[in-house]
């Protein structure tokens, strides 16, 4: 085999993907402009998917380079990969069950979400900056329009202009930290950077400087405080299937991406550095859980909420910084992802079912009584808040378990104290959903009466594997760990 | 597998539950399931070894083998008597609650099914990581008991006893993944087990409040204190137990209480014994405020159950004076009055509950001379009064003196201070029986007439008082199951250890 043939077959997860997207659109080609059957769209983003996913499997086991070392495909890319398209396959649909894209465009929509979904795992298996850089632009601009594709919805185009706006922003200080990498160690890949770094380098401004503004670009991705401020205008605008996506495959991969900058031993040589993350993660976990509790509407509440899990995946974080090799720490980082992705999607589509119609601005008022009218669902909101709140025998629990043992054998006491202190807040409003649907009186339907079988399934499933994922916990760890 | 059906039996029935029509049908099987639970759990008597200190019937299954965190049960004698508490209160509940609890039955018994697994988790577990699992989900269905059937601020109360308890146990977490590292650097291999922390010697410092050793103590302290609960973090406890339905009441002071006090024998204590021997006069002084404390708001309250939520507060004070003062006398007793306390106190709940069914009003102005409508009632519940001011002949005497006797030899002078709680319970208790049973006839009786126990009533209350005279008559039955366990235990708490053996090779 050689060479070129090679990086084809390593990247080919990504042409899988991009080829599939394709399909339904020039179906709809070739059909004079009619929109193809929603079964056969499903149906060729779900091949597309798994295929993309056994692919992944395949060749992402041997962790070899290709395209001049540009590409990696490790564990990390494996298992967040996954990760990231399973919730991309969750959004899709989720979407077929909401209004607006089922109607006339919905081949469009699964062509930009498996665009975007490509970008993802680009930016996965990317192992240079400046392909981190081209995977987060691959991802963002196709996100841009699905957040504006509702024609119903009156905040969305709002939202998509806002996060435009701001991300172009971010994506400008990203390249910018990039450039003055690269005028300061002579390249923009990863292991050249991690081979030229010195203490005698931070003692170089506009290396530190670089560095920082890398760091402020990928915290806006992943919502970390103080570049959160878009977080709950964009997740409440988006239409809600679209804010599951975001909040879980999006932030997942962002997440990556920050991994593979640290994977170069920054921290190490850096106490400042530790120290700025530390008080990141504490400021994200904290204005989170407060910002939360003053929110009315469900799905301001979960974007907060989403900013607070932002400030413990950052502890992950930093203890991957730490000790890259370390397995507990890799192990936690990609656990919590997960548990974190389940509980989410199934909180986002949970809100998307109940959703009178695009505009409903489903608030907490609606949820009342809501154990009596449909007493499935709220268990499933119950599994899930309990599961964000992580209280045993969720996913949620032991994710913060891995995660907390992980930063207590870093040495991170503080950090983790301030992350204790941050849950217990945060109990306060997941319970007060609970509250609202178990303890009020039941008002006029306020809630949506649509039948939505396919989501409802999703739904059963999502929560069954809260609380497995759960309790086989250690056997899921052990699988994670096995591909190192 | 003993210990697993007990424990996990009551999972299986919430299972069978849900596929069950809601009302009668719900009732009557979980009435059935949860007596033969009870039954199961009786044999668990025989199936032990009282004259063995080792830790027996035990179970244990990998789970998560990376953290050395197993599925793993055991019982001894401290831990036997609580889990029988725990199983012979629950066919009770569910009868008591028969006409009380008349919307959401199906909600409402797979909630107490699933406190019930919980809380016998919470007790069998030995190793760490389930304990804390099963800790922290004993407060969801409490959570819903108290929210869904709850009275007027219910809602309040619940998320009062939920925000408590959880921030409580949240540095407990902490303190279990540091000693879980602790055993990493010291075996080489992680490990989560009881056991295993037991065989650790974390440092300890005396005077200085940062060394480890204190630390650790006050973090799983201040969880198992709040739960239990004593001054000054009872006050999620009055509310909790005004607010609840009866049923939520009689688990939350029979059981859910005890979890906190056997915490402290079983985890607390024993894994730092240095620390809790340093600080026991923290514990003793504030147990002491407690049972003075308590009893001074249970005089003043004029709604019969927060009068007897205040109660509790004075009896688990008791329990905490009885195990600080780490002597045979004085562990016994503080085991014995928990027994004592979850019979005479979940019994006071239920006959409050009796009379608040017919009435509806618990405000102790609104009765008097109920005695001429309630004859048997009124005579079951001067028996169980009784027994909650400690005569002579009842539960709560053996316990309370038993307490009293270990407290005199450790320090006599908190000893003399706690002493004055005596009599004040038996004042307020007595008082309160004089309001609410004798005297004029209110008007508010006048206008309701009131009709005396019907028979499933007296089923529910009957063995308690049974409970009451044999426990207190005939003690022996119930020590010598623990008598072995608490010797080694007081003997050996600063360098505690348990062995594990299956009953098999034991015989």
């Amino acid at each position: 085999m050689n060479s070129i043939t090679f990086d084809l077959w390593k990247i080919s997860p990504l042409i899988c993907l991009f080829l599939s997207s394709l399909i339904p659109l020039t179906a709809k080609l070739f059909r004079k402009n009619v929109e193809p059957h929603t079964s056969f769209t499903l149906l060729w983003s779900l091949i597309g998917i798994v295929g993309a996913i056994f692919l992944l499997l395949i060749f992402g086991r041997e962790s070899t380079t290709s395209f001049n070392e540009m590409i990696l495909f490790d564990n990390y890319t494996v298992i967040s990969g996954s990760i990231a398209l399973f919730s991309c396959f969750i959004a899709i649909v989720f979407s077929v069950d909401s209004f607006s894209t089922a109607k006339n465009q919905f081949s469009e929509t699964v062509f930009l979400i498996l665009s975007t979904a490509t970008g993802l795992l680009f930016i996965l298996a990317a192992q240079d900056l400046l392909a981190i850089f081209i995977g987060l632009e691959m991802m963002s601009l196709p996100l841009y329009l699905l957040i504006a594709i509702s024609n119903e919805q009156k905040y969305s185009k709002e939202a998509a202009f806002k996060y435009f706006v701001l991300g172009s922003f971010a994506s400008a200080i990203l390249l910018f930290g990039i450039a003055l990498l690269f005028g300061t160690t002579g390249s923009t890949h990863l292991s050249d950077i991690a081979r030229a770094i010195s203490e005698k380098l931070f003692a170089d401004r506009l290396f530190f400087i670089g560095v920082l503004l890398i760091v402020i670009g990928l915290s806006f991705k992943i919502s970390i405080v103080p570049f959160h401020a878009w977080t709950a205008d964009v997740y409440h605008g988006a239409p809600t299937w679209i804010t599951s996506y975001m909040s879980t495959a999006v932030k997942a991969v962002s997440l990556i991406a920050f991994v593979r900058f640290l994977s170069t031993n920054l921290l190490i040589q850096s106490s400042t550095l530790i120290n700025i993350l530390q008080w990141l993660a504490v400021m994200t976990m904290l204005i989170g859980s407060f910002g939360a509790i003053i929110q009315t509407n469900v799905k301001r509440m979960l974007a907060f909420s989403s900013i607070s899990h932002s400030g413990y995946l950052l502890i992950g974080l930093i203890c991957y910084g730490l000790s890259s090799t370390d397995l507990l720490a890799n192990n936690s980082i990609l656990f919590y992802l997960l548990g974190y992705t389940i509980t989410t999607l199934g909180a986002f589509g949970l809100v998307s079912y109940l959703e009178k119609n695009e505009n409903h601005q489903l608030s907490l008022q609606d949820l009342s009584g809501l154990s009596e009218k449909k007493p499935a669902v709220a268990i499933f909101m119950t599994v899930f808040m309990l599961s964000l709140a992580g209280i045993p025998p969720t996913v949620g629990f032991f994710g913060k378990f891995y995660l907390l043992t992980s930063a207590l054998s870093q040495g991170l006491t503080w950090l983790t104290i301030w992350a204790l202190i941050s849950s217990a807040v945060s109990v306060y409003f997941y319970l007060r959903v609970i509250v609202y649907m178990y303890m009020k009186e039941p008002i006029e339907s306020l809630t949506s009466t649509k039948s939505a079988v396919l989501t409802q399934v999703i739904l059963c499933f999502l929560a069954g594997l809260v609380i497995v994922a759960g309790l086989a916990s250690g056997f899921i760890v052990e699988q994670i760990s096995f591909k190192f | 597998m003993d210990l697993s059906i007990v424990t996990l039996s009551p999972l299986l029935a919430a299972a069978i539950l849900l596929f069950l029509p809601q009302g009668k049908t719900v009732r009557v099987f979980s009435l059935l399931a949860s007596i033969l639970q009870f039954v199961f759990s009786l044999s668990l008597l025989n199936k032990i070894d009282v004259n063995s200190t080792v830790l027996q019937l035990n179970e244990k299954i990998t789970w998560i083998g990376n953290f050395g965190v197993n599925y793993h049960l055991g019982i001894d004698g401290i831990s036997i008597w609580l889990v029988l508490l725990t199983t012979f209160l629950l066919p009770l509940v569910v009868l008591g609650s028969w006409t009380a609890i008349e919307n959401r039955t199906k909600l409402f018994h797979f909630s107490l099914f699933l406190l019930q697994t919980s809380m016998l988790g919470t007790f069998l577990s030995i190793d760490a990581v389930l304990f804390y699992l099963f800790w922290e989900l004993s407060l969801v269905p409490m959570y819903l008991l108290i929210g869904i059937w709850g009275g007027q601020r219910r809602i309040y109360a619940t998320v009062k006893f939920f925000i408590f308890t959880m921030v409580g146990s949240i540095f407990m977490l902490a303190a279990i993944i540091y000693l879980m590292l602790q055993t990493q650097a010291v075996f080489g291999q992680m490990s989560a087990s009881l056991l295993d922390f037991y065989k650790l010697d974390v440092p300890f410092i005396a005077g200085s409040f940062f060394s480890m050793q204190t630390l650790l103590f006050f973090a799983f302290a201040i969880a198992f204190c709040i739960k239990i609960p004593i001054f000054p973090f009872h006050t999620w406890l009055p509310d909790a137990h005004v607010e609840a339905p009866t049923p939520g009441s009689v688990i939350l002071a029979g059981v859910m209480l005890k979890m906190g006090g056997y915490g402290l024998i079983r985890w607390a204590i024993p894994l730092f014994p240095e620390a809790a021997n340093y600080y026991s006069w923290i514990f003793v002084s504030v147990a002491v405020i407690g049972i003075i404390y308590g009893a001074l708001m249970a005089l003043v309250q004029t709604d019969i159950k927060k009068l007897v939520a205040y109660s509790s507060v004075s009896h688990m004070g008791y329990v905490v004076l009885g195990i600080f003062a780490f002597n045979i006398k004085g562990v016994t007793g503080g085991l014995y009055q928990m027994l004592n306390h979850g019979i005479s106190t979940s019994a006071l709940f239920f006959l409050v509950g009796i009379v608040y069914e017919r009435t509806h009003t618990r405000e102790i102005k609104n009765y008097g001379g109920i005695t001429s409508q309630m004859p048997i009632f009124t005579i079951l519940f001067i028996i169980i009064t009784l027994s909650s001011i400690a005569a002579p002949l009842t539960n709560g005497f053996v316990g309370e003196f038993l307490i009293l006797m270990g407290s005199y030899e450790a320090f006599p002078v908190y000893t003399y201070f706690s002493v004055t709680g005596v009599v004040l319970g038996a004042a307020y208790m007595l008082w309160m029986i004089k309001r609410v049973f004798f005297g004029e006839q209110s008007d508010f009786i006048k206008k309701h007439p009131l009709t005396d126990i019907n028979l499933r009533e007296f089923l529910v209350i009957a063995p308690f008082v049974v409970m009451v005279f044999w426990m207190g008559i005939r003690p022996g039955d119930f020590f010598k199951y623990a008598q072995t366990s608490v010797d080694y235990f007081v003997k050996n708490y600063n360098h505690y250890n348990l062995l594990e053996k299956n009953v098999g090779a034991n015989k």
